[in-house]
């Protein structure tokens, strides 16, 4: 069902998705891995954006992990309008990095995004196609507690759950080397 | 000039290797799963060794944060026949370490976190 996808240098290329509401920190996370993140070669960082630089379509940063495989990640953009870009960009993805908001504020904006992320990919989802959560905005002084945000998306003990500050890079690389740990386990050594 | 041996990271696997008799084989491994360099015997798989080590990456990770352990330094796996040791070489990569049943697990642990370092400083 899934294929491995190579270019013509014969490079494997595993494309990830970071998925969440509105300003959640996705962008954010992104372009903290493109600026601040050693160990990882980047390629040139895409953006469709408006004029407030909110996501408009997607963000696009490939990050290569030891020359062989190619990680093409992007982001989506969260405003509920963006339905249909979002479903879109997540056609052929092979792995999902969920950004939940940490305020309490968007507690309902979690669970929508979350619902039609699991309404997008079906049975697939953490089966074919892995994810890790990030909680962000960890640093807020009246964030949800770690339990409350995953109750509040249904999630139990199988998923990875990493919590972030994406605006000073907390926990972010070690959430994408979880993402990209799990894909390559998914795909390349079945 | 060409790099000394002891330089490379083929070199330090070397090291590691020629230093301690119970090492059966070494391998340094992206910390995404993706093999780099190794010194294995021929019959043992350099892509079986890499996803192995992702594997127990994986779920040691989620023990170590799950149980309040913080960021995983390292994962030990004990068989009958002997051990699977996992350490951290720097935030890009991992070293990994099959040894017998008998090996002095102090010593290696020792040598496991110099050539760490090493690998860290070459990576």
């Amino acid at each position: 069902m899934f294929k491995i996808r190579k270019d013509d240098k014969g490079r494997i290329h595993l494309k990830l998705v970071f998925y969440g509401p509105s300003l959640g920190g996705k962008t954010t996370a992104l372009r903290w891995l493109y600026g601040k993140v050693e160990g990882l070669q980047k390629g040139e960082f895409t953006a469709i954006e408006d004029e407030t630089n909110r996501t408009l379509f997607f963000d696009y940063l490939p990050l290569s992990a030891g020359g062989r495989v190619l990680f093409d990640v992007f982001t989506v953009a969260g405003q509920k309008r963006h339905r249909h870009q979002r479903k879109v960009v997540l056609q052929g993805t092979d792995g999902i990095l969920f950004v939940a908001d940490s305020s309490p504020d968007q507690r309902d904006e979690n669970t929508e995004s979350f619902e039609e992320l699991k309404m997008f990919l079906g049975d697939a989802l953490g089966r074919e196609i892995p994810i890790v959560v990030m909680l962000n905005k960890r640093d807020l002084p009246n964030r949800m507690s770690r339990d409350e945000m995953l109750d509040l998306l249904g999630l139990g003990g199988n998923v990875p759950i990493y919590e972030t500050i994406a605006v000073q890079g907390v926990g972010v690389k070690r959430a994408f080397q979880a993402i990209a740990r799990e894909v390559i386990l998914k795909r390349m050594y079945k | 000039m060409g790099e000394s041996r002891e330089n490379t990271l083929e070199g330090v696997l070397n090291e590691l290797q020629g230093s301690i008799p119970e090492i059966e084989a070494c391998a340094i491994v992206s910390v995404e799963g993706l093999p780099i360099v190794s010194a294995l015997p021929t019959d043992v798989d350099e892509a079986k060794v890499a996803a192995m080590t992702a594997a127990m990456l994986t779920l040691g990770e989620k023990a170590a944060i799950e149980l309040g352990k913080g960021n995983l330094e390292q994962v030990n796996v004990k068989g009958v026949d002997g051990w699977l040791l996992v350490v951290q070489a720097g935030m890009n990569a991992c070293l990994t370490v099959s040894t017998t049943a008998n090996a002095k697990l102090g010593l290696i642990f020792l040598d496991m976190k110099r050539a760490a370092e090493k690998i860290a400083g070459m990576i």
